[in-house]
């Protein structure tokens, strides 16, 4: 559905030059949700302003739904636009026009009566959950439902593509949640394929089914979610893996010399990384009966992203040398990865 | 005139005709020219605003002309620039005299102002919304009418309040050149043949009429935000 083919992006200002986007080559296949991450200034929303062509590349080739949009004239190009819906963090609502008026400014271009305009917009507004606010101004409405608003004008113009950036990032935990459960029913009613940008891991959980980590406008990092959160290559995925994770709390208190946690001689730290299963206790204790250790578990972090558990424990296994790598062994052809923090 | 007033401004009812006339020759001058300049001024200030550098028609050379057009003639005292007018406004509408002839001046003192003052107001919407309606596929000329325009009307409508008191303003300046109205009046009579009633009377009614101005503008400004 999206393509990019060696996309760069050069801002010339005064004497210096940021390429902000570095020969970017990506697919997103139609019906995908798609994660951006990225830290500030990664080129994120470059990138995205790439995909409608609201930044002209400097080099590369832009196919969205098979139309190079980089060879195309301008009133093309406009044309084409019309299916690529977009969101903005700051809402970008119309402030003079009522919420109707926002969600119908799309429609008067094309020769609709007002009639079938109305019945489309109050259509839009059922799906977005805000049929009761169609008279209200945005200066009236709460930030979710300005976003809710942006969504619905987005959809107007039936588009094929929508892309998020950072759209929920100015709004709280909760109102975060119901607007990306709204993008991924949109996605999963109307086959939207949608391109989210993010700097929040969260958000990729949440929704996303296929991640592209940014760093220095380049995309380092790619694949679906689970495998590449699971199995971070790059310090940056890392980071933000662990950014997120309890595990990282406690490496940081296992790094604190002060701390009582203290090894006996027959004691392994060892953290397990779930990769497929779900069924967690059951294993342990099998292992535990199995091959004669004791497991102490200290902490878990287990998450379910895609239908799939992703995370892992950190526990003290005591055992003599013979009996943990046994159970360890064990614990990989399950699909449970292990790796020795430390031992006493 | 009602004759009780007599007593208080004797010179003014004397000659209310000339009153009466001097009146409706300053509303002819702020109507017309005040029509006019809306509807030249507005546009001025939308080409001043988009053929800037990142602006949606950007247009070095045409920013240029129109950006120096403007401080050229909004740096000339408007006395100067009336008096250097009326040879235009005689090879155009054929008078320099007269509420016809002061026309054309007066577009030059209120043109450049408005599109100045049209220029501030587009500038103030949000980079954001015309983002929106560029992904939304809107066509420059869409977006000036149906986001720039819309967005900034309390702004526009701001600029042209201020637009028209200086109007009511250079028209009397415009009176002392030989254009009528209540300028010519009050220097005529007030200010040449000592009658301090008459200019008294001259001012309260530009008060009237400049409040009346400042009255509207405010309604609609007010009317259109939201
Ligand atoms: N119009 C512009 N002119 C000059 N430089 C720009 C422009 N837009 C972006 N940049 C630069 O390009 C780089 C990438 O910016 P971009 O906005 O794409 O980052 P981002 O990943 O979206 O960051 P954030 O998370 O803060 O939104 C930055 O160094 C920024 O300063
Ligand atoms: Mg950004």
């Amino acid at each position: 559905m999206i393509q990019f083919e060696h996309v760069s992006k050069r801002f010339v200002t005064g004497a210096k030059a940021v390429e902000a986007v570095k020969d970017v080559s990506l697919h997103i296949p139609r019906g995908a949700i798609a994660g951006i991450i990225g830290f500030s200034g990664a080129g994120k929303s470059t990138l995205a302003r790439c995909v409608n062509l609201l930044e002209r590349p400097t080099s590369g080739r832009v196919v969205v739904g098979g139309v190079d949009l980089t060879g195309l004239g301008p009133a093309q190009l406009r044309r084409r636009r019309e299916k690529i819906g977009m969101i903005f963090q700051q809402f970008n609502l119309f402030q003079s026009r009522t919420v109707y008026g926002n969600v119908a400014y799309p429609l008067r271009r094309r020769g609709i009566s007002r009639q079938a305009r109305a019945e489309k917009v109050s259509r839009l507004l059922d799906l977005v959950g805000l049929a009761d606010k169609a008279g209200a101004y945005p200066s009236q409405l709460s930030g979710g439902q300005k976003q809710r608003v942006a969504i619905a004008r987005a959809l107007a113009n039936d588009p094929e593509v929508l892309i998020s950036d950072e759209a929920t990032s100015a709004l709280d935990p909760q109102t975060t949640r119901s607007i990306l459960h709204l993008l991924q029913e949109l996605n999963r009613t109307l086959g939207i394929t949608i391109v989210v940008i993010t700097h929040e891991m969260s958000v990729v959980k949440e929704i996303c089914d296929r991640v592209f980590v940014m760093d220095g406008g380049q995309i380092v990092e790619r694949g679906p979610v689970f495998q590449v959160f699971s199995f971070p290559q790059q310090a940056i995925t890392r980071g933000f893996v662990d950014g997120t994770s309890a595990l990282a709390r406690l490496q940081e208190l296992l790094r604190d010399p002060s701390h009582p946690l203290r090894l006996g001689p027959e004691d392994y730290l060892i953290r397990l990384r779930y990769l497929d299963h779900s069924a967690t206790e059951a294993l342990i204790s099998h292992v535990s009966r199995s091959y004669g250790v004791d497991v102490n578990i200290l902490l878990g972090d287990i998450e379910l992203i895609d239908g799939k558990a992703l995370g892992g424990l950190v526990v003290i296994v005591r055992g003599t040398h013979e009996q943990v790598s046994g159970a360890l062994q064990h614990l990989s052809q399950r699909n449970v990865s292990a790796e020795v923090i430390s031992h006493g | 005139m009602a004759e009780w007033l007599r007593p208080i401004i004797p010179d003014v009812v004397e000659r209310s005709d000339q009153l009466w006339e001097a009146l409706v020759e300053t509303l002819q001058m702020v109507g017309i020219a005040g029509g006019i300049s809306v509807l030249l001024g507005i546009p001025f200030g939308v080409l001043l605003f988009t053929t800037k550098r990142g602006g949606i028609l950007q247009n070095r050379p045409v920013h240029f002309l129109l950006s120096k057009f403007c401080d050229v003639f909004r740096s000339i005292p408007y006395i100067l620039l009336a008096m250097l007018l009326l040879g235009l406004s005689r090879l155009v509408v054929g008078t320099a005299i007269g509420v016809k002839g002061a026309i054309i001046p007066l577009l030059f003192g209120t043109i450049p102002y408005l599109g100045r003052l049209t220029e501030n107001a587009l500038a103030e919407v949000p980079a954001g919304m015309v983002e929106a309606a560029q992904a939304i596929g809107s066509s420059p000329l869409e977006i000036i009418w149906r986001v720039y325009l819309k967005e900034a009307i309390p702004g526009i409508a701001r600029g042209v309040t201020i637009t028209l008191v200086s109007l009511v303003n250079f028209t009397t300046l415009a009176g002392v050149l030989g254009a009528g109205g209540l300028g010519n009046f009050a220097v005529m009579y007030g200010h040449s043949r000592n009658m301090p009633d008459i200019i008294v009377v001259s001012i309260l009614i530009i008060l009237a009429l400049v409040s009346l101005i400042q009255a509207v503008g405010t309604l609609i400004a007010r009317r259109a935000t939201h």
